[in-house]
Parts: structure tokens; sequence; C-alpha cells
């Protein structure tokens, strides 16, 4: 087990030096000159050579991947460009206190809708080929997951928040300034996020019952005796959650991809909103760091997700 | 009978009277601002830094807080703000400018002339319009309300060109001057009582928030707000600014009572905020400008025949249709430098009709021989519907056209290489002083401008040396012409910029929101 941990966090650094590569090469790579964005329409070529210098811009590539790297190594992630020289690790966990709450939120209601769905669908269509049910779920499952998260979360906006005002439009409150406040700022962005992925996790946990529920360990439960809710859960649904729990780590890497448009949407100050204005600005160093972050936050998921295997089923070995 | 009808007349005209006076008393102190309360406005981009020597947008915001010599006012004429006074030399050689007394910053530390010298230290290495001020030799301070410009070469509209609010000389105290030197401004340096302005900058997450409270011991100008110039009063306990980069989010937040204004609001949704009765909707007096850029320097345009094709050919009411009703869009086919907006009226019908058989004609005598035109734009809604007009209708006058379309940066970027494109999409607002049509640089933004000759040179310097206003209007005429001769700015028209507010704001102008600028300095709510 520890050496499979230690193999796999090897693996994860070998990882974190390709995503800092790849991360410097594409800003590299990608047409624009952050020096345009410092100085005016007006000015001179001198002017933006000036800027470019005062950037570290005006160095080679390899000079400048050397530099940030060895912060990187230091834990100084370097300073944005704009928004006042700070700190990129400041600007990003700032960031992350908005959109970590929000890619769980969103997991969690994901999570909390699609396995209902999944074991009810499965089990109304083991009783009957064509249940109503069924198709209801199935149909409810598939429109969430036809609709882009944008449009989902203007149509939220729409009629829940402007037509009945139960939830704010937009922004976001700290939980540390009222709790309360910050759910309800995250809850429909949540939603928003989650009910398309939830359709994901619903089929796999439907075919994946439907799998379970013809296997003989369950007609043997069954015929013990034992409660019919003790058997999907415990038997039938445990059994079920090797693929589940891939699936929901799959939807949270989504979920952290969807926060980028949700996140401007809603009009929340994550740090997928950070990625996606620093793009737009060319801001090398909040870009290269912020994504080696979220790059390594994704390793690490990997991990857990791996680890977690085992618990469902203790008879995967990890030599 | 008489007697009594006179009586009744009598009554009635007293009472006329009476009521009259009471609701115009009424309508005066409706005019009147109301002091406190907070003020939460949204526009599209966050607020990045507070430095006003780079060129940021939203400078209105940036003025809360920083503020400069002069300021336009309607007029576009320099007036003082903390800068009182100011007087030349007969030779236009030297300017010396007298600064208002008991201005403090927001630590309480009083500004003087050293501060002022300091600033323009730092603006003149680094400023983005450090170049306008070529002409300044060196500066120095003659006592703590004194600083003193000496020039190489006469130089007229020094006051105006201290003006321009974004990219011109704020001051900022002398220690963060020599703490900073050329390098940015830091985040904490901008929470440090470091401005002068009439709100202090309480809190700021770039991105995210920056709120502004009043500042109780502001000493400013008290002559008649109009435009950049005059008084400021901060009758706002608290402004709040959240940016909010999508406009339907925008516009739910507005309608949903989470902020007070909004901006820009795109024309298409003009008709829904006024149908909500609680919201109102104030539409510029000048937009943001239209207009192509033709590459004179390389490629067909090189030809002059085929530039004067593609002022023929197009059809500016066409294409501005397609932004939205009638009031988000105005024709407008002069340059869009501000100097020549105030007389537009008059150059429209003199210079610009369009005419597609000439524009044939002139494709047909000129050397054109059905060569890639390239058409660089940077993809968004409104260059995007635009752009396809052009592209039609130059398609249709026999030009072999493709638009390229890129982000922001790239296209940016794209127009420096005078070899990569032919004609380039261009906005921007009506700001830009005379000073922008220097003729002594060539590559500034890639603006090939076939117009720079010796003939403009000459005018462009009478503009800038002569104090005779007459003289100055036939420059700029003479320089006008020169632009249309040379052909290589197609002008189309003028965007509207589109506020949003909630009933209970007031102070809002038409004029106020010229070239995106809100005075959140003179605004008030119920």
């Amino acid at each position: 087990m520890y050496s499979y941990i230690i193999r796999r966090v090897l693996t994860g650094i070998l990882t974190f030096l390709l995503v800092g590569i790849i991360a410097f090469t594409l800003m590299r790579l990608t047409p624009g000159d952050p020096a345009h964005f410092f100085v005016s329409e007006r000015a001179t070529e001198a002017q933006i050579e000036q800027v470019r210098e005062r950037l570290g811009l005006d160095r080679t590539p390899v000079e400048q991947f050397g530099i940030w790297f060895s912060g990187v190594l230091r834990g100084d992630l370097g300073q944005s460009m704009y928004m006042g020289n700070r700190p990129v690790t400041t600007l990003f966990f700032r960031r992350a206190l908005v959109s970590i709450p929000l890619i769980l939120l969103g997991t969690f209601f994901s999570v909390i809708l699609a396995i209902p769905i999944g074991v009810i669908s499965a089990l109304k269509r083991k009783i009957k080929k064509n249940s109503i049910v069924d198709k209801v779920l199935t149909f409810f499952v598939l429109f969430g997951i036809s609709m882009p998260d944008f449009w989902f979360g203007l149509l939220l906006i729409f009629f829940i928040s402007v037509g009945l005002g139960w939830f704010p439009a937009q922004g976001y409150v700290r939980p540390t300034e009222n709790i309360i406040e910050a759910f309800r700022h995250l809850a429909l962005p949540a939603i928003a996020l989650g009910y398309p992925r939830a359709a994901l996790i619903a089929r796999m946990v439907r075919s994946r019952m439907l799998e379970v529920l013809s296997l003989d360990y369950i007609r043997t439960a069954r015929s013990k005796g034992i409660r019919e809710m003790s058997v999907i859960i415990k038997h039938a649904l445990k059994n079920t959650m090797i693929e589940v729990l891939s699936t929901i780590q799959i939807t949270i890497v989504s979920i952290i991809g969807g926060i980028v448009v949700i996140e401007t949407v809603f009009n929340l100050p994550g740090f997928g909103r950070l990625i996606v204005d620093s793009i737009g600005r060319r801001d090398y160093p909040v870009i290269q760091g912020s994504l080696l972050i979220v790059g390594m936050g994704i390793v690490i998921l990997s991990l857990l997700t791996d680890i977690l295997y085992g618990v469902f089923d203790p008879r995967i070995k990890y030599d | 009978m008489r007697t009594k009808r006179n009586l009744i007349l009598t009554v009635f005209l007293i009472s006329a009277l009476l009521l009259g006076g009471a609701i115009t008393s009424l309508g005066v102190m409706a005019e009147e601002g109301q002091y406190g309360g907070t003020l939460t406005f949204a526009d599209q981009e966050p607020i990045v830094s507070f430095d006003l020597h780079s060129e940021m947008r939203l400078e209105e915001l940036l003025m809360l807080v920083y503020e400069g010599l002069t300021y336009y006012d309607e007029e576009f004429v320099a007036r003082p703000h903390l800068a009182t006074d100011w007087e030349a030399s007969d030779d236009l050689m030297t300017w010396t400018f007298y600064l208002r007394e008991g201005v403090e910053f927001h630590d309480g530390t009083p500004m003087t002339a050293d501060d002022v010298i300091a600033s323009f230290d730092r603006f003149m290495e680094m400023g983005s319009r450090a170049w306008e001020f070529e002409r300044v030799e060196s500066w120095e301070a003659i006592d703590d309300h004194t600083v003193r410009f000496y020039l190489n070469e006469p130089w007229a509209v020094m006051p105006e060109s201290f003006a321009l609010p974004g990219g011109g000389l704020a001051v900022y105290p002398e220690w963060l001057m020599d703490e900073v030197g050329t390098g940015e401004i830091g985040y904490d340096n901008f929470l440090a009582g470091t401005g002068t302005g009439p709100y202090t900058l309480e809190e700021w997450e770039p991105g995210e928030v920056a709120r502004f409270v009043r500042n109780e011991n502001y000493v400013g100008p008290e002559y008649e707000a109009g435009l950049h110039a005059g008084e400021r009063k901060a009758y706002l306990d608290e402004i709040i600014y959240r940016p909010i980069e999508d406009p339907a989010t925008r516009i739910s937040a507005l309608l949903a009572g989470e902020v007070d204004v909004i901006r820009p609001v795109p024309s298409d949704d003009l008709e829904r905020l006024r149908q909500d009765e609680n919201i109102e909707v104030v539409i510029s007096e000048i937009g943001e400008r239209v207009y192509f850029k033709l590459n004179p320097n390389e490629g067909v345009f090189t030809d002059p025949l085929l530039r004067k094709a593609v002022r023929a050919a197009v059809n500016p009411e066409e294409m501005l249709s397609v932004l939205g009703p009638d009031e988000a869009w105005r024709v407008n086919t002069t340059p869009r430098y501000t100097v020549f907006q105030q007389y537009w009226d008059d150059y429209t019908d003199r210079y610009f009709p369009m005419n597609v058989e000439l524009a044939e004609y002139l494709v047909e005598e000129s050397d054109y021989d059905g060569e890639e035109v390239r058409l660089v734009y940077a993809s968004d809604t409104t260059d995007d519907r635009v752009t396809i007009m052009l592209i039609e209708a130059l398609q249709d006058i026999g030009l072999n056209v493709r638009g390229i379309s890129s982000d922001h940066s790239t296209w940016f970027e794209t127009k420096f290489e005078l070899d990569q494109w032919d004609i380039s999409h261009s906005s921007g607002g009506p700001e830009v002083p005379v000073a922008y049509l220097d003729a002594s640089s060539r590559t500034r933004a890639g603006d090939p401008w076939s117009w720079r000759d010796a003939e403009f040179e000459y005018w462009f310097n009478e503009t800038q040396t002569t104090l005779d206003h007459e003289e100055y209007l036939n420059a700029v005429d003479n320089m006008f012409r020169l632009m249309y001769e040379g052909n290589s700015e197609i002008w189309i028209g003028d965007e509207m910029y589109i506020v949003g507010t909630a009933d209970h704001v007031r102070g809002l102008t038409p004029f106020d929101i010229t070239s995106k600028t809100i005075f959140l300095r003179n605004v008030w709510v119920e």
C-alpha cells in the first residue's frame, strides 16, 4: 500500500513537471503579447519594449522558464502582471475559497440526485421492462446531459432569481461573513453544475445495478430473508461503487472544467474566472501557476480515488 | 358679478402662483442631491490597477480616488482641478501651474509641488502618454504650490494635454513615487491613502470588488461640473464596484435589485429593461466609434483609388442598423478625434456620399487584380455583425475579401504586422486629443496613416502652437481635409453607451456617460 502511494507520488511529481512545461509552452505559443495590455493604443515600439523588459519577456523562453520554475520549486509562483502585482498563490487561494465549496456542493448535488435516480430506474426496469418511472427518470437525466451549463445557469437565474426571487442572481458572500448567504449564493451555481453531470453518474448506477441485481448472491440474500432495502443498499449498491467512484472522479474533473463558465455566468470570484480573466490579459504567471495547482489537485484526487477503491472492495491489492 | 369673477380669478391666480412656486421649489429640491446611501455599480471589466499613469480602463472609478491637474469640460477646454490656474510665457516655451491649496492625500499629508514633480518624473519615464510631452525638457517646483515646465519648442495646448484622465498625470505622493520608481504601484500602496479624490479606497480585491468611502476632508474645485471637470460632490457614503462580465447576468442583477447601475447594456436588451417600471435607461450623447483602418503602407491599399472605392462602397446606415434600435447608434463619418467630434454635423454631409457605381468604377480603374484582401477583426458580437456587412459590401464591388477573426489580444498584435492585414476593424472612444495625430511617430499601434506628410505636419504644428482659436480651427479643418484625402480610415458611426439604473439613482445625465464615463462623484440615491 505504502509503496504504491510512494510510486504514485513520484509519478505525481513527474506530472507536476510536465504540467508546468505544457502550461508555460502553451502560453508562449498563444498569440498576443502581454506588454500590449500595459501600454496605450498609441504606444511606440520603444515603450512596448520597455514594458517587455520590465516583465522579463525580453529574455529567451528557456531563461523565462528557468526563472519561473525555480521560483515554483521554492514555493513562489510569481506575481500577477496586473492586479496590483499580488502573489499568484494569494490570488489563487483566495479564489479557491469560492471554487472549492462550489465544486464540493456541485458534486454533492450531482451524487445526491444521481444515485437514487439510478437505483430507482434499475429497480423499476428490473420489475417491468417498459416501466414509466424508468422512462421518466431516464428522460430527466438525458434532459440534463443535453443542456449546456451556461444555458441551464441562465434559465435558473431568469426563473428562480429574477422571477421568484428565491436565490441571488449573482455574486458571492464569504462564509465568514454570513454562512447562510454564502450557501444561498452557491446553491444555483451548484445546481447548474450538478444536474447535467448527475446524468452520467445515474446512467452508470442504473446499468451496474441492473447487472448486480441479476447476480446469484443477491438472490441468495433475498432468499435468506434479508430486508429488501438492506439487499439494495448493502449488497447491491456497495458493489456498484467501484465504477461509480470512477464516474464521480470524472464528474469532479468535469465540474472543475465547468466552473470556468458557471463562475462567469453567476459572477462568482473563483479560480475559474481568475484563469479566464488572466488568459484574456495574457497574465502568464497567474495562468501558469493556476494550471499547475489545478493539475496537482487532479493528480491528488486521482490518488485518493484509487485508495478509496480498496475501501469499497477489499479484494483490490496495491502491490 | 364682475367683482365676484375678479375675486375668483384673483384667488385662482394666487393659488396657481403658490402651487407653481411649490412645484418649482419641489423641482429644485428634486435637483438637489441627497447625502448618504450606498450605490452598487457593475461594469463588465475588473479594476486591475489604480495606476493612472498607465492607460487603464474604468478611469472614472480611478478618478474617484486619484486626480490630475486639469480636466476637460463639455467644450473640451481644459479647466482647473488640482491646478487652479496656469500661465504661459509669451513665446510659449515656459508654463507655470499654480496648485490648489489645502488639498490633502487621504492619509492626511498635504499635497505639494514636490508631489506633482515626483509624479511627473515617473510619468515621463513610464507613462503611456508621455510621448505627448516630448516638448517638455525640464520641470521644477518653484514653491509649495507652484510648478514650472520648460519646453524645447512652443506648445499652446499643455493644459489640454494634462486634461485626459486615462494615462494622464495623476498626482501621487512623492514618497510613493520614490518607492516604486518606474515599476508598478503595488496593491498595498493603493489602499494606503495615497489619493486626493472625493472618495477613499477602503477595500479592493482585483476582479472581485472595490469599495469607495466618502472623503470628508475633500478639497476640490467649486464650479459647476461638466464632462470631467468641475465640482465633485461625494453624495454617497459608499460606492461598491462589482465587475459582472456576462451581460445577461448583469441585467439579471439589476432586475433582481442586487445592483443599482449597470454598464454596458446590450442594445438588444433595451426594451426589456424599459418594461420594468423600477429601471431607467440612459443613453449617451456620443458613443464608441466604429471604424475600419486600411493599410496604405503594404498590399492592395497602397493604391489610393482602391481606398476611395472602399469609402464609396460602404453604407454606414445599413451597417449600423444591425446594432439594434435607432437610438443605440448614429451614423458619424467624421474622424473620431475629439476636436472634430464637436463639428461633426458640418462634416458628415460634406465629404462622405455613398456611391456603389463610383466604387465599382474606381475598382476597375485601380491596379487591383483580384488579390485576397485580408480583413482582421476581434471577435465579439458587434464587430462580427458590422464587419460581415463590410465584407459583403466589398465583395459586391468585386473585391476578394476574407475575414480573419481572432481574440482581442491576437488582433491587437496583428495590427503591428503591416504585412498581415489589409483592413482592420477598430473601435474607440471619442476622447482622443489632437496630439494623438502627432506625425513624429509612424509605428504607434501599427497605425499606417497615409495622410502624415509634410503638409499634415505643418497644420498639426499649427494646432499645437497657436493660441488663436480661429487659426486653430482653420488648422483642424486642413488636417481633416488631408485625412479625408488620405482615406486610410473608414469612419462608420457611433455605438451609443447605454446604462441601466435603478429608479432611485439620481444625477446621471446622457452627456455624463459619454465616452463610457459615469461620474459617480455627483451621483446620489433617493
